[in-house]
């Protein structure tokens, strides 16, 4: 097939994060990236959980989940019953290498992790362990420097890559010095400190070396170049970054203070190059599969667990393209990892695979482009390329790569004492319990938490208890609405003393919400705050069963605060929102909802709730488009269509809203007319009218308090086969979205109502006061709005019992007495 | 019977006592006796030494045709899709099945009840999910049914696997002694 003119230059820079290229470009410090920025579209790239890089640079590499592509962590079972790093012997689907190799495009592609052993790729591939200059756990001397088995591919360019490579023991001092200007005061041998520094610097250099020599000298379509150090000069050196953190030796910040700014104008030189090495017609796109953090935000310590480092990393990566047909200037939203791939594809003009998770970022374009689908990628008979050694390990190379991620805090290492052989099987077991553990995360992050929850009871193990795990199964057991399941795990918890215990609290607390127990949610969480005022977890959840409870303000209050913390917080932007828009006050809700979707476009509550806000504003096209989102990105939520069908019908859109009709009856659980209203004597009294006159009402009509049914339940209210059916007052906001509703609502005098509570001692600790009264008016108040914020809703306000023999409200009845 | 009839269910659920009475109805049962009888199951497991491989390896049921197999929930979702079978599945209330393994093994496991039943809820899913998919007829048998009634549920089965014998004859297998830990509640 003829070659497409333009090329395409993928850039991974590992960890690179906005918040400090912005400053530098700022500063006049990476001027290439800023030039980049400004002929071109950037945006922030969502990480995936866990931010662990092997399974994100898999994704960013596939378009797909880690349970979907198998590389699960850092390190892999070797098959002889050892470890060994991760390799591309994990990985079960296609790469974009193989896919383009398919339809006979040219690619280079250097350093991705994983990519050793490499494939026989239309093209050339550097692996991973190219830059590796230990063998064992010895260095090499650059004179008898091996290449490791399964590095280069094909065999032809096997001299000159090895020519590029730069060693360690290049990097001299005055190469230091940049980085750490003072480097020349301080010893090199006893300082590992400045060893780390070159070794990062030759490693980088390798890499570059080697994607220069193969842009310069072979053919080629697309080049894909992976670099890690960032990330490492991050993870080493962040913590001397400025602002200087609390705590900090003066000596060792005033030493280190500069080195990372020095990696990233490092990086900018680097990508200088680059840019010299394409024309015009080609397209360069930057990438990080995470961010860093470099403020306030940094922990202030790392947790001695498996991958404890990534918690340094912060939720958002970069994204940056610059080509033809591409925007100049402009910003795009709502990118994540899982999008990489589907937009390489789009800029081939190649179809993008329906089982992949990532879409293509269309907006990245000056005129949309129609975007190709087929079945998937791996169902197509090409030729793509094939690992180009069998599976098995070269056991010195293992060894030296496994070191570099003991090195860097990602594993541990083997314990040494005792059986050997013991040890060995023991570190395997704990290996596999560790990739199964990402696994289920994974899963988890992917909203398939039965599947989470399945693994994760498989893996925990009551001798060996990691609080990860048992907070994952936690986390799990609520979201799937398993509230005994989580409550046995918060007793073994409580009981093993594994969890501080306000945290233990926090996750009680989101169990208790989930049991409809807001009050007891917010003496926990309002205990966890005593101790952790700042705590984004603490305030998140508090502003949420605030919002539950009424108490807007106090809600507000909690995601401002969160806000302040962290400006970047979705989820906070999101909390004030909604409370706002409960206590309609739109225009304040809009503002903070806006915020939340381009902060994080993936985020259906944000925009479900966006769309409700804007109707309420009677904006309804733009409504309109908040629900189709919500509808492409989680297609299950009934309420969208019931929404869109209710603003079709508004705008007189007949076919529209006849077709949203039609999906909803699709979801529809059934009919249900609720019977509710103030629990006072006309309430009694309608009750009483209807059963004389024959009607069956499902519930406990006695039961004012709603204390006999457990709204945890899903679809609870599929439990009766009534057509009407009496719910309290308050638990009218359970009601699931899959019914189509119509409301009596029996009104009454709140005073007359809190005489009558008191009459029928059902609250025998009540004594009259205003606190009964002002919980009761709140409920009115808090009911009428929610009457008034649901799509599709017939609400028959009855004012006196008698009415229910009106012809208005037999309408309704005699549909549903027999 | 010109498939492999599989029992299944969860470990303490009936599938021993369903072996015996399939055996009773003389149908070649595989079984290599390995696992001897004892006090939670006086008359024998009726297991067979390869089911526990069936991850790995499942070619001992290329020449079970016309046999009885007993595969507990979840392993029948290894089971080869492309054969022939006809499934038996015992069902027994979780809390009785729970009690009965905690018995079994001498275990309090009180603690993590809500971990097993999850667990187990899920193996039963899984197994009903692959039976579904791979359109394998099955009859669901209820442990306590067939004690408190076993000729409406012994009819059921010789119906459902076309068996050559009368219910008068299985029922004697039947003995309402063995239902332990009965769940008073």
């Amino acid at each position: 097939m003829a070659k497409k003119k333009n090329k395409v230059l993928l850039v991974g820079w590992d960890a690179a994060d906005w918040k400090i290229i912005d400053k530098m470009m700022e500063a006049g410090l990476m001027p290439a990236m800023k030039r980049v920025v400004e002929n071109g579209v950037r945006g922030r790239l969502a990480t995936l959980d866990p931010p662990l890089s092997p399974m994100l640079w898999t994704s960013m590499a596939t378009g797909v989940r880690p349970y979907k592509h198998g590389v699960l962590g850092f390190v892999e079972h070797d098959g002889q019953g050892s470890v060994r790093p991760v390799s591309s012997h994990s990985r079960k689907v296609k790469a974009i290498w193989n896919m383009l190799s398919m339809e006979g495009y040219k690619s280079n592609i250097v350093g991705w992790w994983p990519s050793n052993p490499v494939e026989s790729i239309n093209g050339c591939m550097v692996s991973n362990l190219f830059q590796q200059e230990k063998k064992g756990k010895e260095v090499m001397d650059k004179d008898n420097w091996e290449m490791p088995a399964g590095t280069i591919y094909p065999d032809r360019i096997i001299d000159k890559m090895m020519e590029v490579r730069v060693h360690p023991h290049d990097i001299t001092g005055n190469l230091v010095m940049p980085f750490v200007p003072q480097a020349i005061a301080l010893d090199k041998k006893q300082d590992k400190r400045l060893t780390i520094i070159a070794k990062f610097l030759a490693h980088a250099s390798t890499i570059h070396g080697a994607c220069t020599e193969l842009m310069e000298t072979e053919e080629w379509d697309f080049t894909a170049v992976y670099h890690d150090a960032i990330d490492h000069f991050s993870h080493a050196f962040m913590k001397y970054n400025p602002p200087k953190m609390e705590g900090l030796d003066e000596e060792a910040y005033d030493l280190f203070k500069d080195v990372v700014k020095g990696a990233y104008v490092f990086h900018d030189m680097m990508l200088e190059r680059l840019l010299g090495m394409i024309d015009d017609d080609s397209t360069l796109v930057i990438v990080s599969d995470h961010g860093f953090h470099s403020d306030h935000l940094r922990p202030r310590f790392v947790p001695q667990v498996p991958s404890g480092p990534a918690v340094e990393h912060s939720p958002y990566g970069i994204f940056v393209a610059m080509g033809p047909g591409i925007k100049k200037g402009a910003r795009i939203h709502g990118a994540r990892v899982l999008d990489v791939t589907p937009t390489v594809l789009s800029l081939f003009d190649l179809p993008v695979g329906r089982n992949m998770d990532g879409k293509v970022l269309n907006d990245i374009y000056e005129v949309p482009k129609e975007i190709k689908y087929i079945e998937s990628w791996e169902k197509i008979d090409k030729e793509g390329g094939s690992i180009v050694i069998p599976d098995n390990s070269d056991e010195s190379s293992n060894e030296s790569a496994l070191q570099q991620l003991i090195d860097l805090g990602y594993i541990d290492d083997m314990k040494v004492e005792g059986d050997p052989d013991e040890n060995r099987k023991e570190y395997l077991k704990n290996t596999l319990r560790e990739n199964n553990f990402y696994l289920a995360k994974s899963y988890a992050n992917g909203g398939q938490y039965d599947e989470a929850l399945e693994l994760l009871l498989e893996i925990e193990n009551r001798k060996y208890p990691d609080f990860r795990y048992l907070i994952e199964i936690i986390n799990c057991a609520i979201k799937t609405k398993r509230f005994a399941l989580a409550e046995e795990y918060l007793t073994y918890i409580r009981s093993e003393g594994l969890i501080k215990e306000n945290f233990i609290d926090v996750l009680e607390a989101k169990v208790q919400i989930g049991l409809n127990n807001a009050p007891q949610a917010t003496k926990l969480l309002e205990r966890a705050k005593m101790s952790f005022p700042d705590a984004p977890d603490v305030l998140l959840e508090l502003g949420k069963v605030l919002t539950i409870m009424r108490d807007l303000e106090g809600a507000k209050d909690c995601f401002k605060k969160s806000i302040e913390i962290d400006p970047d917080n979705a989820y906070a932007h999101h909390g004030f929102g909604l409370a706002a828009m409960r206590n309609e006050e739109y225009e304040l809700a809009l503002e903070y909802l806006l915020n939340a979707v381009e902060k994080l476009y993936h985020y259906p509550q944000a925009h479900f709730h966006l769309g409700e806000c804007l109707v309420f504003m009677k904006q309804y096209e733009a409504a309109i488009h908040s629900f189709e989102v919500v509808a492409n990105i989680a297609p299950n939520l009934p309420k969208t269509y019931r929404w869109l069908q209710d603003i079709h019908e508004i705008l007189g859109n007949e076919k529209e809203a006849n077709y949203f009709k039609l999906i909803v009856s699709k979801y529809k659980l059934g009919e249900k007319v609720i019977l509710t209203g103030v629990p006072g004597e006309k309430l009694q009294r309608t009750i009483q009218i209807l059963q004389e006159i024959g009607l069956n009402i499902g519930g406990d009509t006695a039961d004012f308090f709603g204390e006999h049914i457990d709204v945890s339940q899903p679809n609870w209210l599929s439990n009766f086969s009534e057509h009407v059916v009496f719910v309290p007052l308050q638990l009218i906001g359970s009601i699931s979205g899959k019914f189509d509703l119509v409301f009596l609502y029996v009104q009454d005098d709140v005073l007359k109502a809190a005489d009558f509570i008191l009459q029928l001692e059902i609250k025998k600790e009540s004594v009259y006061d205003a606190e009964l009264i002002h919980a009761l008016q709140k409920q009115v108040s808090v009911i009428e709005t929610w009457f008034a914020q649901q799509p599709n809703l017939d609400v028959v306000y009855l004012t006196n019992p008698e009415d229910v023999h009106t012809p208005f409200v037999k309408k309704y009845l005699d549909l549903n007495v027999d | 019977m010109n498939e492999i009839l599989v029992i299944t269910g969860l470990p303490r659920s009936g599938t021993s006592l369903m072996m015996q009475i399939i055996d009773k109805a003389a149908v070649p049962v595989l079984s290599d006796g390995k696992r001897e009888k004892d006090i939670s199951n006086p008359e024998g497991y009726f297991e067979l030494e390869a089911v526990k491989g069936i991850v790995q390896d499942n070619s001992f049921l290329n020449d079970a045709n016309g046999k009885a197999v007993k595969i507990v929930a979840p392993l029948p979702i290894y089971m080869n899709p492309s054969l022939n079978y006809r499934v038996i599945f015992m069902r027994r209330d979780m809390d009785e099945i729970l009690r009965s393994q905690e018995k079994m093994l001498q275990k309090d496991q009180v603690s993590e009840r809500e971990k097993f039943r999850t667990i187990y809820d899920f193996h039963l899913k899984k197994t009903y999910r692959f039976l579904k998919e791979n359109d394998i007829p099955f009859l669901d048998v209820n442990y306590k049914e067939l004690i408190a009634d076993p000729e409406k549920q012994l009819k059921e089965l010789i119906d459902f696997c076309s068996l050559n014998t009368l219910v008068e004859e299985l029922a004697v297998v039947v003995k309402p002694e063995l239902y332990r830990n009965r769940n008073e509640n």
